[in-house]
Order: structure tokens, then sequence, then C-alpha cells
């Protein structure tokens, strides 16, 4: 007997799109450059219905506007003996919340709206508790039964009145456009060609994230893993950098807050591969018509800012119960008849 | 020519599949199938069944967060193994509008859509024999006075939803005042009560959990009894006291019911012995689990999780009983050396103190016993464990399991003499009367009766003394201190337990502050969540302090 919508629809996507193909240089360089913008409207949404209804409804009311860009590029010449191309992509989107139900009465520190897709509402941390005296000279922190020496301090940002009020509580947590949706997804590479021997290096990676390790350092059996090893204790106090490790209470230390985020940008050396074309002349004993022996390797190399040893492109992995990408090295001859 | 034939015979065809259509295409949908709305109320199962849909609304208190949680816990009575158990919101001063626990809010009006649903549609349906409307009927007014209720033991004045809302209509509605919410429970009340059968033993055997007449009577007595109390009743009107007694006694005089003798009282709660024994007035609707047992037994029986350690607080409230003294008494006899003997009997009954036995085993409760390893987070906080509803013949280790029967029991025979006794108290003073019913209950349980010549204050007294014990982990205790104004007094203090020291085969004991406790003047109502503030921004109004 719930009240239906009967005027839910499909979203509707507006998208103004301009593209730029082009050759030059002897058509050595190609590129390619589309940028766009656009909103979805109509998004479906809850409702804002008082509670007293006795239901909930969901409604075509959420709206995103999205710009953005898309570039590729490439080089193809032939120098001598060696024939270089060089290639690389990008894609840059911006995602913001134009409308969304619920957030009339937020103070504006905490709304979506104006903000990008995915944005995170958390504490503002101001590091660790070193000592009773900083607690005790400190907004209270309330996330947990008690607070000590090793966890982390908030900032006051809010209160019930608008204005810090001395209570560290909901009301101080911001909204903060750092998401795990990146801004900016590249890849670049090259392939080299030098008589007989081949060269295939291609990179990929993506800027503009940020990732919450909250669960990762608090993985395993009570919290317990590598990383307790760096978690505060009176004697590391001054280089921990996790705060105190606790079993039970300890929701201040695995609240939603910034000291959590890192920048979860990366670039991977995604293949790399050389390879070299066997002549002729030594195939035909074996009646092969040509052969190509080559070794190679997928994700070898990642530089990223994580501070943890899991793998960039699925942070997630190796904690839980999904692998992280497998680091491979192969090595092979491929023939035809 | 041909041709033509066909599409004669193809229309004629089609002519004949229209004439035919409602004999031929049109189910039957006054049961079982749904088509639409109304469908519901052509059918006598799906209009009876749609009631059974309202039920579901009712709160099963054993388990609030799925991990061993009780109200007990917010109280004065019991404190969770788990520190970081959610229940902890309401002790440690982090409650808040943002910060919700236990709200009921949407939930309720849920439930009181579909009752209001129910009541607006019932009177034309298809029930057969039709003279079970009424009846049908009086238990969805008995539900949406309930729910009514559990938004205003939580909230105070709160929106009444009388009717299913519509979208068309103005939803940011002003509260009703208190008076209003509390006359509209009563009015519910009556009208269940005039239509229900008088109590479960007159229901047939697959009827047992539905609402009764005396369940009507005993909502509304503990509606009227909360209403006259000084949160709501601030004035201290004695005519509000004189109607909370009233509704009591209509109930009591009805002598459907009775207390069960001790022996019986500790499996009031265990349908697989005592199913709906003539102390219920209602109850839940009934699982078959042994979570209770496993969340709540003392640490060392196949890895229970002790979850709800009684407090000193409360142990220090049962009283002595050879004399009936409270143990404060110099009089008394306790010996702080041997605090357990010569009890109240129900201590016994309601808690697990050291060295008592449990199925088949002594609970070691003292330092360094099996049931006291501070390193096993789940260990107990007090020196306690619960012992009350739990049933020695469950099982949750290795093995089968053994389940126990079991519905969370909301009105009990015991709480109706209680809300009686206080309520004439408070109107006419320590008459004959109250001093009957308050000596029922403790004589059932062998313990003398009241002192002769207590004062109208000494006399609430013990009689709130005898709720803190006799209704003890029943979702009573949080509710009864608010409604008592006690809350600074009793809820914003530390709670403490007792360290048991063995030294050969003689135990020594010494209580400890187990944790402090915060209870500020906003918390005697729960603050409404800041989601249905926002959506509701013209009227709902805040409870003070929040």
């Amino acid at each position: 007997m719930s009240i239906d919508n009967p005027d839910i629809t499909w979203e509707t996507l507006t998208t103004l799109n301009a593209g730029l193909d082009f050759k030059l240089f002897n058509q050595t360089l190609s590129a390619s450059v589309d940028v766009f913008r656009g909103s979805r409207t109509g998004i479906l949404t809850a409702s804002a219905i008082p509670g007293v209804l006795g239901q909930t409804l969901t409604v075509n009311a959420g709206e995103v506007e999205s710009k953005g860009l898309e570039a590729a590029l490439q080089y193809d010449r032939q120098i001598g003996p060696v024939r270089v191309s060089l290639y690389g992509n990008v894609t840059v989107t911006d995602d913001r919340i134009r409308a969304e139900n619920g957030q009339d009465g937020l103070p504006e520190y905490q709304r979506t709206i104006g903000r990008v897709v995915g944005s995170r509402l958390v504490f503002l941390s101001n590091g660790i508790f070193q000592t009773q005296a900083e607690i005790d000279a400190s907004p209270r922190q309330i996330l947990s039964g008690k607070v000590v020496p090793g966890d982390i301090r908030y900032q006051d940002v809010g209160g019930v009145n608008g204005a810090p009020d001395g209570v560290i509580d909901n009301l101080d947590r911001v909204r903060i456009n750092q998401s795990d949706l990146p801004k900016a997804y590249f890849g670049f590479g090259t392939v080299l060609a030098y008589k007989r021997l081949d060269l295939t290096v291609h990179f990929q990676g993506l800027r503009g994230r940020t990732l919450d390790v909250q669960g990762l350092v608090n993985a395993g059996p009570s919290a317990l893993n590598d990383e307790s090893l760096r978690r505060w204790t009176p004697a590391n106090a001054a280089t921990a950098q996790y705060p105190r490790l606790g079993i039970s209470d300890r929701a201040n230390n695995t609240a939603g807050s910034d000291f959590w985020l890192v920048s979860g940008n990366y670039l991977r050396l995604k293949n790399v591969e050389l390879g070299v074309s066997l002549p002729t002349t030594l195939l035909g004993k074996y009646r092969l018509k040509n052969a190509r022996l080559y070794m190679g390797g997928f994700n070898l190399i990642s530089f990223d800012s994580l501070g943890l040893d899991v793998d960039p492109e699925i942070p997630g992995a190796g904690r839980g119960s999904s692998y992280p990408y497998v680091k491979t090295i192969y090595l092979g001859l491929r023939t035809s008849f | 020519m041909k041709k033509t034939n066909r599409l004669l015979l193809a229309l004629a065809f089609a002519v004949a599949l229209v004439a035919c259509k409602k004999d031929y295409l049109d189910f039957d949908y006054t049961d079982g199938n749904i088509r639409d709305e109304a469908d519901i109320w052509r059918s006598d199962r799906n209009t009876r069944g749609f009631l059974s849909n309202v039920y579901f609304g009712i709160l099963n208190r054993y388990n609030l967060d799925g991990n061993g949680s009780m109200l007990a816990q917010a109280s004065d009575e019991a404190v969770n193994s788990n520190l970081s158990s959610s229940i902890n919101i309401f002790n440690n001063g982090t409650w808040g509008s943002l910060r919700t626990i236990d709200d009921q809010y949407t939930n309720m009006y849920n439930f009181l859509r579909r009752a209001n649903i129910f009541l607006e549609n019932s009177l034309g349906s298809n029930v057969t024999p039709a003279s079970d409307i009424p009846k049908l009927r009086g238990e969805a007014f008995f539900l949406r006075a309930l729910y009514h209720f559990e938004l205003m033991k939580r909230y105070g004045p709160i929106v009444l939803a009388t009717r299913s809302f519509t979208l068309d209509d103005q939803l940011d509605l002003p509260q009703n005042t208190l008076e209003q919410v509390v006359e509209q429970i009563a009015k519910d009340c009556d009208s269940a009560a005039v239509a229900l059968s008088p109590s479960l033993g007159d229901l047939a055997a697959g009827d047992k959990g539905r609402a009764t007449q005396t369940a009507a009577l005993a909502l509304k007595a503990r509606t009227l009894l909360y209403a006259a109390s000084p949160l709501n009743n601030p004035g201290g009107d004695a005519t509000k006291w004189q109607k909370a007694a009233d509704a009591a006694k209509v109930l009591i005089d009805l002598k459907k019911h009775s207390l069960l003798t001790q022996a019986q009282l500790p499996s009031l709660w265990n349908y697989g012995s005592q199913a709906y024994n003539a102390e219920v007035i209602f109850a839940s609707q009934t699982d078959n689990n042994n979570t209770l047992e496993r969340n709540n037994a003392p640490i060392s029986y196949d890895g229970a999780l002790g979850r709800t350690n009684p407090t000193q607080e409360l142990v220090d409230a049962f009283d002595m009983r050879p004399n009936g003294k409270p143990i404060t008494d110099p009089t008394s006899g306790y010996n702080p050396q041997a605090p357990y003997t010569d009890r109240d009997p129900r201590l016994a009954m309601f808690i697990l103190v050291n060295n008592v036995t449990f199925k088949a085993k002594p609970v070691e409760a003292f330092e360094g016993g099996k049931d006291n390893v501070p390193i096993n987070v789940n260990n107990t906080k007090t020196g306690y464990y619960l012992r009350k509803f739990l049933v020695e013949g469950a099982f949750w280790g290795v093995g089968t399991a053994i389940n126990v029967r079991r519905p969370w029991v909301l009105f009990r025979y015991a709480e109706v003499l209680l809300n009686y006794a206080e309520a004439l108290n408070e109107a006419q003073g320590p008459v004959a009367d109250v001093y009957a019913n308050v000596n029922l209950i403790r004589a059932r349980v062998g313990m003398p009766a009241l002192p002769a010549g207590l004062t109208k204050d000494q006399m609430r007294e013990r009689i709130q003394r005898e709720r803190q014990v006799e209704l003890c982990f029943e979702d009573h205790r949080f509710f009864d201190v608010r409604r008592w104004k006690k809350g600074e007094a009793l809820f914003n203090r530390p709670v403490t337990g007792m360290r048991v020291t063995r030294t050969g085969t003689t135990f020594s004991y010494a209580r400890f502050q187990v944790e402090n406790r915060v209870f500020t003047e906003t918390m005697y109502r729960f603050p409404f969540p800041q989601t249905e503030l926002i959506k509701a921004p013209k009227n709902l109004k805040q409870n003070p302090g929040w």
C-alpha cells in the first residue's frame, strides 16, 4: 500500500561536445582533442518528505554538472634505421553536484551541492594527542567513550549555533572535495624499432584521487597487521604515523577523517617488452617463415605515495579476499609456418 | 474470395474473444491474487494478512544492535561487556540528533501508516465471517496505540498519525501536545478493549500472539502512568495519578491474569515450558534461538559473549530476605563479606553472581576464574553476568544447537500491579491497596511484606525499588528513571562492580568503579533525528537542549 511516484522517469543527459582532429608535420604528429560540458538532471534521489508519511519515496531531483577534456597525441617518424612512435592520452573530468535532496537544513560546509561527486564528509584532524594536558586543553571529543594520548585530535569547526562549541561531534564534519574518483586518467608510451629489435613501453596512471586508508591500517584480527608497528606508543610518540592501537572503544580513531586520506595518484609501468625478429636465414633450416623472440613484463614498477604495501590500482587488494595485480615477467617465442 | 473468408473468420474469432472476455479471461482476484490495492480488501486472507503485517512493528528488545546490546546497558542496571557497543552513546555523552540510537522515528510511522490503512479499509472488506471485523480492527487500534506510545516514551510530544497521509497533505505538521498524544493513545486502547477477546487464555491456539482486551488495558494503564509522572506532569496534578490507578484497576478487576509462582517465575519468558502463561499479558512474536544465551552467558560457556553485566547498583537494590530491609539499613543483617547470602531470592533468579551454579557448573567470576579473564574483550566489566531470561537448556557449543522458544514480553501482570500501586500511592498516599499489591509481588518470591506505617515518600521509594528489582532488564528502568525525573541523580554518576578475590576456598569482596556515566537535563527525551528536522523545517521542534 505504498504510495508510488508515477512521475518517476529516466534522468536526462545533455552534452555539448567539441572535437578537433589534426595531423601536422608531414603527418608525423597526429592529435585529437575533445572537450565536453554537460549535465545530468533528474537523477533519482530520496525525497525530502517528512517521516510522518511512514514511507520514503524516490524522486527525480538530483543534478550533476560535468565538464572535461579528452586528448590524444601520437608521433610517428622514421629516423634512419630507427622507427620511433610516441603516444599519450589523457582524460580530465570535473563532476559537480548541482542539486540533491536532504541538503537544505545542513550547514553549508556539509552540503554536497557545489561539491564534486563522491565528496567526503570527514573530521579535520590535527595530529595525535601526545599528553593528557593537550587533551584537557582541547575541545571535548565525544566520538568514543574515552580519549587518551595516542588518539587523533580533531578541529572544532561548528556547533549547534553555527560557531565552534568546544565539542567535537558530527557538526564538525566537513565535506571536502576529495574523492576516490580520479580527476584525470592518463597513459603514455613508446614503440621503438631498430633493425631486428623492437621495444614497447607503456605507462598508465591517474591523478586527483584520494584514498581512505583507515580500513587498510585497521584490517586484520583486532586491527593487528604490519601497520601496527607504526602505531603510537609512549615509546615512539614522536615518530608514530598512526594513532594508538585499541581493541575496543576506538571509534575516535576509526571515524572518517582526513587523517586517513592519502593521495591515490600513481604512475605505473604497465608493460614493457623487448623483442627480436630472428633472421630468415636461420629460420629456413626449421621451415619457419618467421619467428620473434621476446621478453617483457607487466606491472613491474609503480610510483605512489600511499606509504602502504598495497597495489595502487586495487588499493583494497591483499588485505581482504581480493588479489592485487600480479607482477608478471615473461619470455616467449612466436613463430609461424 | 478465399482471402475474404479468412478475414471474416478472424473477425468472428476476435468478436468471440471480446464476448467471452468476461467469462474466461477475468481471474477471480478476490482471494490470493492482488492486482491493485482494492483487491486486498476483497479477500478474506489478504485482509487478515495485511493486519499481520502491522504486527511486525512490535519491537523485540533482547538484542538491539545484533551484538547483544539491551537498553538495560543504557541505565544503571548494566554495562555492555563490549566497550565499543553503540549502546554507550547513551552513556558517554555522545548522544545527539546527528548521532542517534534506538531512534524508532521513521520505523514507527511506517507501521502507524499500515495500521491506519487497515483501519480505513477493513470496514468494507470481505472478511468472513464479517463478525470478525470489529475484532481485527480492535487489534489495529491497539497496535496504533502501541506505536504512538513507543514514540511518546522516547520523544514526548509527537505528531499523531491517526490517518494514512498522502502526498497532497501538508506533512510538515506541528507536534501534538503531550496531553493530545496521551488522550489519543487512551482512546485507541478503549476502542481496542471493547472489541477484543479478554485475554490470551481466551484465544484459540493459533491466535495466541494477538492483542487482547487486557493488553489494551495494560497499555492504557502504562501510558496514563507515564502521563502522570513528574516528567510529563510537572505540576503534580493528582487526578492524572488517579486516572492511571483507575486504568490499572480495571485490568486487575477482570481477574484474567495472575502471578506465576516463585518456582515458575524464571521460566516466564520461556515458551518452551510456560507458553502464554497467566502472567504474560502481551508479548512479541516468538523466536526459536539461543542467541540470547550466547550473547549473555558468562564467557567460559562455549564462547558466550557475556554482554549484559549487571551493576552493583542493581545488585544492591535487592533487599534482605529474612527481614525485607534494604541493605543500607544497619539492622538489615547485610554482610559485605557474604553479600549474596540471605538476599531477595530474585537476585539469584535474575543475576549470575560469583560461585552460583549455572548450567551445572559454578560461575567463576572471581579474579583469575574462568569467567573473569581480563584479556578476553568480552570479559565481565562488573563481576556479574545476566541470569534473567536465560534458559539453562539452551546449547550453542559444538554439536547440535538447542534453541529456546521465547518472545519479548511487553506487558506482564507484575508490572500492572506495580503501576497501580505507584499511581495509587501518588493519588491517595500509602493506602491498604498500595500495600496489598506491592506485597503480592514480594510474597510470590517469599519476601516479607512491606513494613506498616510508611509515609507516602517512603512508599514511593519502596515501589521504585520494587520496580527496579522485579522489572530489571525489561526496558523499564531506562524510562522509569526518566519519568521520575531522577536522571541526574541516578544516571549521572559512575557505575560500580564487585571485585571478588579467592583465597583458598573463601572469597572476599571489594567494590570498584567500572565507568563514568553522563546524564544531562537534555537526555530526558530523545533528540529528533537531524534528518527529520531538515524535512520538517517549519513545525517539527527539536526537544529542549538538543
